[in-house]
């Protein structure tokens, strides 16, 4: 534990140096912007491939800024042994960073939550490792190009249900044959254990099932 | 409107590009790097809205906000966050700020909380001039 908060303590202090890199750089490309507006005059003829340029420069910067709050939020996890989570957006963030294994893969995850507001009492990092080592699985295992939704809801027993729907390109649901004699596959059933909950697969209908109970810590 | 504006942030590269974009859409800036030059330029000068980074090496966003709220209670600030301090951002409103900002800000954000700020701080100083005004007429029995 004591390791994980040392990573979490350095990362977290780390993004917060990447806010004011990207701070500077979104000053830098506004600032030059702000010259390139004062021409109007039509003497410079690269204004517009400047223009486009420095668009990209803020597109990134909005995109660097994503995944250095998400990051940050992530090293400040093993703050708490246990904690009151938002469950949507645990799964936004572990989703935000982890885009790019997805984009190597060829695989796109989308969050659905059946409401927005998802409050599961939890070990928050357990709970990451759960959610990543499921997409994990099915990252290893999906299509080219396959779209996995990520559905969670909560049911009349109170218990939380994440579902992983893999749905190929051509609309099929793809098996998921041969995952649960996996080493893999008993490693996320054991995470899960570690936290009073189950993982369950239903290969026919190419779903994953998380069932989450809130664990009593008092 | 004329806003008089003291940037304060120990990153200095942000400070003069910020200055720089604020002083183009008309603002009146002045820099400060560090949280003690924040309050003897505050205390010296005449500034509208203090825009004060949290975490700063030394005196602090929300030391510095204490001080200059104490020698000059009407100089509004918005305070400029990180993600790991919102919740310092927060902090410094319940301890008078005009508001937060978080890093990188977008300029034109920026740029309408520095006006609201001003505009509040204005307001205050017309309603304490009426209302010594109203002491004094009331104290003549005009």
């Amino acid at each position: 534990m004591k390791e994980t908060l040392f990573m979490g303590k350095i990362t977290a202090t780390a993004t917060h140096e990447l806010k004011n890199v990207l701070a500077i750089i979104r000053e830098s490309g506004g600032l030059m912007q702000d010259f390139l507006d004062m021409v109007n005059d039509g003497s410079f003829k690269y204004k517009e491939k400047f223009g486009g340029i420095l668009s990209k420069v803020e597109d990134q910067v909005r995109r660097g800024d994503e995944i250095s709050t998400q990051l940050n939020r992530f090293a400040h996890t093993p703050d708490s042994d246990f904690t009151s989570e938002n469950v949507p957006e645990v799964i936004d963030q572990v989703i935000a960073l982890t885009q790019r294994i997805a984009r190597s893969r060829e695989v796109s995850f989308v969050n659905r939550p059946h409401q927005s507001m998802l409050t599961l009492t939890c070990e928050p990092v357990k709970l990451r490792m759960l959610l990543f080592q499921s997409m994990e699985l099915l990252m290893k295992n999906a299509k080219r190009g396959e779209r996995i939704e990520i559905r969670s809801r909560l049911n009349e027993n109170k218990k939380t249900f994440i579902e992983f729907c893999m749905e190929s390109d051509s609309g099929r649901n793809q098996s998921l044959d041969d995952l649960e004699t996996s080493g893999e596959w008993k490693e996320l059933v054991a995470t899960a254990g570690a936290i009073n909950s189950k993982a369950g697969l239903s290969s026919d209908s190419g779903i994953l099932t998380l069932e989450l109970v809130n664990m009593d810590y008092k | 409107m004329n806003v008089k504006v003291l940037i304060v942030d120990d990153e200095e590269n942000f400070v003069e590009l910020l200055a720089e974009r604020l002083e183009s859409r008309g603002f009146h800036v002045t820099k400060a790097f560090n949280g003690s030059d924040a309050v003897s330029i505050t205390t010296a000068g005449d500034v509208d809205v203090v825009l004060l980074d949290v975490m700063m090496p030394g005196k602090d966003g929300i030391a510095t906000l204490q001080e200059i709220k104490q020698i000059k209670p009407l100089t509004e600030a918005i305070m400029l966050t990180g993600h790991g301090t919102v919740e310092t951002g927060i902090a410094g409103m319940k301890l008078g700020a005009y508001d937060y900002i978080m890093k990188p800000a977008d300029i034109e954000s920026l740029q309408k909380k520095l006006i609201d700020a001003c505009k509040r701080k204005k307001e205050q100083e017309n309603r304490i001039k009426q209302a010594e005004v109203d002491k004094i007429v009331s104290a003549r029995g005009w």
